[in-house]
């Protein structure tokens, strides 16, 4: 093969049979069923389509705001709603268990 | 066989052809050739499981005769030296060209954020920003989202650096990132800054060529930010999207694609196959869609040897970084279509991040309407001075914008002169 080609190529892992993407298509979301052109042997440094749809912070956005939503069903809007100080914006609210007094938590070890 | 060259063999090829071509200095040769400085960090952060990890960092800072360095931070698992020295090469030549008064640099973490959870994210960031030190600030190295970093990482980036200031410096330091979140100092107009520019000279293009752009055609492959804001801005110049293509496959409409509708679906979907309006099409078609202009906005080298022969268009406007060849290049010339280099057709964002960078400086705001006008100002004057390079070397427009570049840095060191 003396001549260039541009034919889509993916080596394939004779053990794993798995295509293994060098450059930015190792970490991209879109790798496996992207359909430009590439090149292994120079690995992609610029790609307008790199993916992080969901990178990590999304998630843990999304997980968060899905635990609330799962406390909020089972106990109520209002009770998460009148949360005050700490508990406001704490990472456990929606699960922790400790009795809150109406004027707001505003010291705890647990808060995070 | 010998190894195929990589995208940064291109870039290196490029200056060094317009090097030659404008009989550089051999001097000022010698000193662009190489980076200034080069800092790596091995540097420690404690993980929220309880385990240390060694992380590596980089700043690469190639050349601040135009003012202070400025460039992306990536975080990505294959990031390396070499790359990062070129993409701050790059950010050098783009500056001069758009005549901003930033040097160029690139820098990163060599590790896959999509392994770590959100809070070791801002443990790692923070750390390597703390490590930089001294290596950044807003007058000197200016950091900005590229690959795998966002508005997010800029934020605690910024929040590090202030925190190492003492108190009564902190306000007058906000410009040390760009690419912020509107809220905490980002401009207006940055998201689309690219795809803004690109319109703009696709504009003057036409005005230049005396082409109505009304009824028209184009076609753009890739639609993430670049792709999807250009299509959606050359919408009201009357130009009409017959076809696009993305990683999952290509569409085809001869009657026309409305943009707006198809970012809709794409913000649902996530890729374009499947959108109803427009019918399925292969690689090999929708390169060659018969249209006034294609805009290449997804990834490197995909004008080459052999799709260049396929395009059959006026126009190829460079969205991405080196999405065309030098192979691919010369059969463009010899096909008689025009091409508006990358380095020109994409500054838009660096232009725009400066225009960030000196509302920060200055304690300003500016309305979209500003920046807007400001980038035109900007682009436009670079494009006329890339096309007067080209008539005067009576070179291509790539060749020519790299010349204007280097002839810009050139008249600088000649100015100042080497101490001692």
């Amino acid at each position: 093969m003396s001549k260039r080609s541009t034919k889509v190529m993916e080596k394939v892992s004779p053990l794993t049979k798995k295509r293994e993407y060098t450059g930015l298509c190792l970490t991209c979301q879109n790798a496996s069923t992207c359909i430009y052109p590439r090149n292994l042997d120079q690995p992609v440094l610029q790609c307008e389509e790199f993916d992080c749809y969901e990178t990590p912070m999304e998630r843990t956005t999304v997980d968060r705001i899905l635990a609330i939503a799962r406390t909020q069903a089972e106990s109520g809007p209002e009770k998460m709603n009148s949360l005050k100080g700490l508990c406001l914006n704490c990472e456990n609210r929606a699960t922790c268990i400790f009795p809150k007094p109406e004027t707001g938590v505003w010291r705890c070890e647990e808060y995070i | 066989m010998p190894k195929q060259k990589s995208f940064c063999d291109y870039v290196v090829d490029h200056v060094n052809q317009a090097a030659s071509l404008i009989s550089l200095d051999q001097d000022i040769r010698q000193i662009l050739s190489q980076t200034i400085n080069e800092v790596i960090i091995n540097f420690p952060v404690k993980t929220e499981n309880g385990k240390v990890e060694m992380f590596t960092g980089y700043r690469v800072q190639h050349n601040n005769v135009m003012g202070p360095f400025e460039g992306g931070i990536r975080f990505h698992p294959t990031l390396g030296i070499e790359e990062v020295r070129v993409l701050a090469n790059c950010t050098t030549w783009k500056a001069a060209i758009a005549n901003i008064p930033f040097g160029g640099a690139s820098g990163g973490i060599q590790f896959d954020p999509t392994r770590y959870t959100f809070n070791d994210l801002e443990r790692i960031t923070r750390r390597f920003t703390f490590a930089l030190g001294n290596n950044i600030g807003p007058e000197y190295d200016i950091l900005a989202p590229d690959v795998g970093t966002n508005s997010q990482i800029m934020a605690w980036i910024l929040d590090t650096y202030l925190s190492t200031m003492p108190p009564h410096k902190r306000q007058a330091c906000k410009h040390v990132v760009t690419g912020k979140p509107i809220k905490s100092g980002g401009s207006q107009g940055r998201d689309k800054a690219t795809g803004q520019g690109i319109a703009f000279l696709v504009q003057k293009w036409a005005e230049e060529k005396n082409f109505n752009l009304k009824g028209a055609t184009y076609i753009v492959q890739g639609f993430g930010n670049v792709g999807s804001w250009t299509a959606r801005l050359l919408k009201p110049l009357g130009v009409r999207l017959i076809a696009v293509e993305d990683f999952t496959g290509a569409i085809f409409n001869p009657e026309g694609i409305d943009p707006d509708d198809l970012c809709e679906y794409v913000k649902k979907n996530r890729k374009i196959a499947g959108y109803a309006q427009a019918k399925s099409v292969d690689h090999k078609t929708f390169l060659q869609t018969r249209a006034d202009i294609f805009v290449p906005a997804a990834l490197e080298n995909q004008i080459n040897s052999e799709t260049a022969p396929l395009l059959n268009v006026k126009l190829v406007a460079e969205g991405a970084n080196g999405p065309t060849d030098p192979e691919g290049d010369q059969i463009l010339q010899k096909k008689g279509i025009d091409l508006i280099p990358d380095i020109l057709c994409n500054s838009g964002g660096l232009i725009v991040s400066y225009f960030e960078w000196l509302q920060n400086k200055r304690s300003e705001f500016w309305e979209l309407e500003e920046v807007d006008s400001k980038l035109h100002t900007k682009i436009i004057s670079a494009y006329n001075l890339v096309i007067d390079k080209s008539k005067e070397l009576k070179a291509d427009l790539r060749t020519a914008a790299y010349a204007s570049a280097l002839s810009r840095l050139e008249r600088v060191y000649k100015r100042r002169g080497i101490f001692p």
